[in-house]
């Protein structure tokens, strides 16, 4: 936990829920629908009148709380449950009624024998719990009773043989490494930071969610595209910044930078930021260079064997390149992805130093962007055709 | 040397043949002012290293009182690296001569010494090198160095100096 | 390094020029007052001598430059000085030339290109001698400083007045100081001291440094590990004040505190209920959210600023770049053959570049720094709008934060009940930390074994910079110079034949050492003892020179050795006519003189080619023939002497 101040334990409890629910929606198939009524009440939906699985969530700060057959937290349970079945809301044995809790199930007791386990026992338990909704004279838990003991026997039984007890659950802290293990899309290294930014955007929807009463559903899709969308900014190729959400205009204005290195980028439609990360290894390399020449005269011949030899492995890569692409199909957007791939060589495969103690990357990238202004190399298949089509047309 | 659209850009800029032509130019005049005599083909290759290297150029003396020999001896470190930039300037400096002579701002003597014309170039008016630019500087100190040269012995004396081979 | 020929210079440009062979015995013979003794002088004040000793009178007047050729291995040195300016005895202009074969140049060349100074460290590197240090003792007070080549010429010359004093041995020895500055420094040219002494001075410098700085840093980590047990006592008497443990408990150690503070870790808090709703999680996830979109503005900022960076350092260098190529402007005409060679008219294979092309670059450069600088201000005023966001979020952050302060506040009743947990939860919690970042491995391992190591490294140099080891080797290489002395002085028959000679480097003379008592040399009896004392030391120092390749120059001036064989100095110095032979006092003495020049040739020939003798001499030996080929050129009687006839008859 990493705010600024100790939460207590209700809050505990809340973020204990929201981060289980999401657990148990990666857990859960793609396509079901989850509906969140309050933090501590999950609903999975197969469609909209199909509720497969009920869940109630209930966390405690003391580890050692214990769930008896008369615990509030049990009977809270049965009565929204036993209501539901009341009014026609789910239909046993169709759905599976979860309740989960950090609390341990006492030895011998109703909820002891509800854990989906093989000593499993669901005829004991209810004659367990039916006896306590008769003898209990605890008030709080009245209605709760009511509610129960309004069913008819055959209900009360199918009832209680759809009940599943999860007990001493996961902690707060260790529910989450069992959420990145479900992460499964994502390289290991990201994990973190992925878990980091999905969970932000988890707690903002369900609060949002409660905070409006709201009866959408949320989706398993909707999670894993968004888990898609976070994995996607730490893919190499694009960028790590959500900024599409926010309006701010594209800077520098790159439709209006009419150089030849830019253009040849905007040629293979790529990212305006990646344009934009050209232009600034083209400029510090443009300024190492100059100021290496002009002050210590250094790399002499060396730069021209330099660019020789990136125009060379420029060359090389492309050919290779050209062996495996189809051909003889005249498709802009392939040819685009053609650039593209040349592109991404450059960037992130060819590692080619002017000499072994300079091993700043910008220096390369910088020099192909500068041998692309001078049209020495180029993405684009056809952008040296193109372009002189287009002198001859002026 | 690779031709001038083949050429690194920052080689072509920089060191482009009207610039170093103009350098040359200066170093000779002041050379044949101080000695009254053309400047030998193998001083002329001196010229560039010593005036474009930027830390041997702020480390030059103020003036000519302070002999060659007597410099050298106390920066030693002027000498690092001094043979791999003149080889390196070697072409570059071939280049500005051919070019000062198409242009006729140098010429070559009977003797086979490089002398200057007058009044082939406009005045420095005509670019805006003003005094705290660097071509400005590059330009007094190539005058500098023709005059130093001039006073610092022979050419083979002079080139073991540097410990270089002409 | 030997004398190849000394050269004089009148104002007029005549050249006088005495060339000598190189490895062999050079005699110059003559009447007196020719300029024989001005040799010498001239060779030191080419050395870079400032204050010039060439006597005044006719030499003065009539010469402009004095220039000695010196060869060096395979290499020739030319150093030529003009003479002093009138009124001054000093002069430190040089101009010299260095190759393998050089002719000496016309006076129109000679225009100064160096200076005393330059000159002294210029040879000191060429003779071979390396970056080195004189050895003050321990105490000592004596500045510390660095063996030149002008240490070196107390071996070289033997005036005329040294060559046979009973009281000194090397030139200048009378001169104040100079006693002991020929003791710092001969160690150096003996090779008592290892060349890269000061080397090795340096890298003790060093490692004494570094073991400073691992010993303070040793004290510092132990210092470290000894509070460490503090604070783990200070966590226990805090446990046991809360009764987490048991308040009866004593530790014995440091591994006792840290399993009593262990057990703690296994405390829990009982429950505590919790009235109200709590609004935290709603508002906790809002501040999250407005932080992120605060970070993504901040990130922002911080990349565009970047990009404004950048961009203006790339327009400063193109600047610079359209700066220099701005040369195109001052041509009047265009190179209007670019292809074509200037030299030769041919064609070339890479045509030189045309203004025109040097002004298409000048413009496409222009164009993209035009590109940038457009885009300046825009840049500027997009991060003045990025920050004024970035304000406005914060201010709603603190907004969020006090309404989280507020809800805090409302569950300050409940937080009394839970004080007492949260005061041990606290404690418990530091325990935790503390166990965490304790290291049970001995840290400080590798600090002790790299002090361990500095310190032989220290031991190890020290051994090598004994000053005791120096004193050792030269006492080594002082006995086997004496060998030589005691048997050349047998050669030579000197009084003391039958006892070893040595050199007194403590009192700068030779001794005998007789058995029943040492004799120095201002006890020995007579001229002749002198002269041969001075004889058999210098040649003794200079065969161990050549022998052992030390870097000291190999030639040896003697001015007038056989002075002391005639009965009066008047008589020695009105020699006029050869053969000389006759005037000798007796035969006795002609035999002695004999005797002496065979030595001396006999040593020049065994040490062969690496060493040159150069003696100016009155006396003439027509019936030797190793004498007569050693003759450098015909004797300076008559009108010869040094300065040719014609200058002086010539009016300046």
């Amino acid at each position: 936990m990493s705010t600024g101040f100790s939460a207590g334990p209700q809050a505990l409890g809340y973020m204990f829920q929201a981060r289980y629910a999401l657990y148990l929606i990666l857990t859960n198939k793609e396509e079901l629908q989850s509906a969140v009524e309050s933090l501590d009440d999950i609903t999975f939906f197969e469609n909209e009148n199909n509720p497969i699985e009920l869940l109630q969530l209930k966390h405690h700060t003391n580890a050692k709380a214990s769930l008896t057959d008369n615990s509030s937290d049990l009977w809270k349970t049965i009565r929204v449950w036993s209501t539901q079945l009341q009014e026609n809301k789910i239909s046993l044995p169709d759905t599976l009624l979860t309740l989960v809790t950090t609390a341990k199930a006492s030895a011998n007791s109703a909820t002891f024998l509800l854990r989906p386990f093989k000593d499993r026992d669901s005829k004991l338990a209810w004659e367990k719990l039916l006896e306590v909704a008769n003898k209990s004279k605890n008030e709080d838990l009245t209605k709760s009773f009511k509610s129960f003991k309004a069913l008819s026997t055959t209900q009360q039984q199918l009832l209680i043989d759809s009940i599943q007890i999860i007990d001493g659950s996961s902690d707060i802290i260790d529910i989450t490494p069992a959420i990145k293990e479900k992460l499964v899309a994502v390289r290991r290294k990201h994990r973190d930071a992925v878990y980091e930014r999905l969970e932000g955007w988890w707690f903002a929807k369900v609060v949002k969610h409660l905070r409006d009463d709201s009866l959408d559903f949320i989706s398993g899709f909707e999670v894993r595209d968004k888990i898609c969308e976070i994995n996607d900014q730490f893919k190499p190729d694009a960028l790590p910044i959500d900024f599409y959400d926010l309006k701010i205009p594209e800077q520098p204005d790159i439709s209006q930078d009419n150089r030849c290195f830019v253009n040849q980028l905007k040629e293979i439609a790529i990212h305006n930021k990646r344009i934009e990360n050209a232009i600034l290894d083209y400029y510090r390399a443009f300024e190492q260079r100059s100021r290496w020449a002009r002050e210590e005269l250094l790399f002499g011949g060396e730069i021209e064997k330099y660019e020789r030899k990136l125009i060379d492995e420029w060359e090389r890569y492309k050919l290779a390149l050209q062996d495996e692409m189809s051909d003889g199909n005249d498709d802009e957007s392939e040819y685009q992805k053609f650039g593209r791939k040349v592109f991404n060589w450059m960037e992130q495969d060819a590692n080619i130093c002017i000499r072994d103690q300079v091993t700043e990357p910008y220096v390369m990238r910088g020099s192909y962007h500068i041998l692309a202004d001078k049209l020495l190399v180029h993405w684009h298949p056809k952008f040296l055709e193109r372009l002189t089509q287009l002198l001859v047309t002026t | 040397m690779q031709s001038w659209e083949q050429r690194p850009f920052e080689y072509a800029n920089l060191l482009n043949p009207a610039f170093c032509s103009i350098l040359l130019r200066n170093a000779i005049k002041s050379y044949h002012t101080q000695k009254k005599q053309g400047m030998p083909y193998p001083l002329l290759f001196l010229v560039l290293p010593l005036v474009l290297h930027g830390s041997t150029r702020n480390a030059l003396p103020k003036t000519t009182v302070t002999k060659l020999h007597i410099w050298l001896q106390r920066q030693p470190e002027a000498r690092v690296g001094f043979g791999d930039r003149t080889s390196s300037l070697v072409p570059y400096t071939k280049e500005a001569l051919a070019f000062g002579m198409q242009t006729g701002i140098v010429n070559i003597c009977d003797d086979g010494n490089f002398t200057y014309v007058n009044a082939k170039l406009k005045r420095i008016l005509a670019v805006s090198w003003s005094k705290d630019t660097e071509p400005y500087s590059c330009c007094k100190k190539a005058e500098f160095v023709g005059r130093w040269l001039a006073q610092a012995g022979e050419v083979s004396t002079i080139y073991t100096m540097w410990g270089i081979c002409p | 390094m030997q004398i190849k020929s000394i050269t004089l210079y009148n104002s007029a440009g005549d050249k006088r020029t005495i060339d000598f062979k190189l490895g062999q015995v050079n005699i110059i013979t003559g009447d007196s007052s020719r300029g024989k003794s001005a040799l010498l002088e001239i060779v030191d004040y080419c050395l870079g001598r400032t204050e010039s000793q060439i006597p005044y009178g006719v030499i003065q007047d009539k010469v402009a430059w004095y220039a000695v050729l010196f060869q060096i291995n395979e290499n020739q040195v030319f150093i030529a000085k003009p003479k002093p300016l009138e009124n001054s005895a000093s002069q430190n202009q040089v101009y010299y030339d260095f190759g393998t074969n050089i002719l000496i140049p016309e006076l129109a060349h000679l225009e100064p290109n160096s200076n005393d100074d330059a000159i002294k460290s210029y040879l000191s590197q060429l003779i071979g001698i390396s970056p080195n240090q004189t050895i003050v003792e321990e105490g000592g007070s004596r500045q510390k400083f660095e063996t030149n080549i002008r240490h070196a010429i107390y071996y070289l010359f033997q005036k005329q007045s040294t060559i046979a004093n009973q009281g000194i041995l090397f030139h200048r020895q009378q001169e104040n100081y100079i006693p002991q500055t020929i003791k710092d420094t001969i160690p150096y040219f003996l090779g008592a001291i290892q060349e890269d002494r000061l080397k090795l001075q340096k890298e003790l410098h060093q490692a004494r440094q570094r073991l400073a700085k691992a010993l303070s840093s040793l004290k510092e980590a132990e210092s470290i590990t000894k509070k460490r047990v503090v604070i783990g006592g200070n966590l226990l008497i805090e446990a046991q004040q809360v009764g987490l443990i048991n308040s009866n408990f004593i530790a014995k150690d440091a591994s006792d505190i840290l399993d009593a503070l262990q057990s703690t870790l296994e405390w829990k808090a009982t429950e505590v209920i919790l009235t109200g709703n709590d609004q935290f999680p709603e508002l906790q996830a809002e501040v999250e959210e407005i932080r992120q979109e605060f970070k993504q503005i901040h990130e922002k900022i911080i990349a565009t600023e970047t990009f404004l960076k950048k961009e203006t350092g790339f327009s400063k260098e193109a600047n610079q770049q359209l700066l220099r190529l701005e040369s195109i402007d001052l041509f009047k005409k265009d190179n209007s053959n670019p292809h074509q060679c200037p030299f030769c008219n041919s064609i070339l294979p890479e045509s030189i570049p045309s203004l025109s092309a040097m002004k298409e670059s000048l413009i496409n450069l222009q164009n993209n720094v035009k590109n940038v600088e457009v885009s300046q201000p825009r840049l500027i005023e997009h991060i003045q709008q990025l920050k004024e966001q970035r304000e406005e979020l914060r201010l709603q952050i603190q907004e969020k934060e006090m309404a989280i302060n507020a809800a805090i506040d409302e569950q300050e009743a409940a937080q009394q009940i839970r004080d007492t947990n949260a005061h041990i939860a606290r404690i418990v919690g530091r325990i935790s930390l503390y166990i965490e970042t304790l290291e049970f491995t001995d840290e400080n391992s590798q600090i002790r074994s790299d002090i361990e190591q500095l310190r032989k490294l220290i031991a190890s140099y020290e051994e090598q910079l004994d000053v005791g080891e120096i004193k050792a080797i030269l006492a080594s290489i002082l006995n086997r110079i004496g060998q030589q002395m005691t048997e050349w002085a047998k050669r030579l028959k000197l009084e003391h034949s039958d006892s070893p000679y040595r050199f007194d480097l403590n009192n700068l003379t030779v001794i005998a050492d007789r058995p029943d008592r040492p004799i120095p040399m201002k006890r020995m009896g007579g001229g002749e003892n002198w002269l041969g004392c001075h004889l058999i030391t210098l040649l003794a120092l200079h065969k161990h020179f050549v022998e052992r390749n030390r870097p000291v120059p190999h030639f040896l001036f003697l001015d007038q050795p056989t002075q002391i064989y005639f009965p009066s100095e008047g008589g020695y110095l009105n020699l006029q006519k050869i053969p000389s032979d006759g005037n000798i006092s007796s035969s006795a003495d002609m035999e002695a003189v004999e005797r002496m020049f065979d030595f001396l040739f006999d040593v020049c020939e065994e040490l062969s080619p690496h060493f040159q003798i150069i003696i100016m001499e009155h006396a003439n030996l027509a019936n030797n023939e190793r004498f007569q080929n050693s003759l450098v050129e015909k004797p300076w009687t008559d009108g010869k002497a040094l300065i040719p006839e014609n200058w002086v008859s010539s009016q300046d």
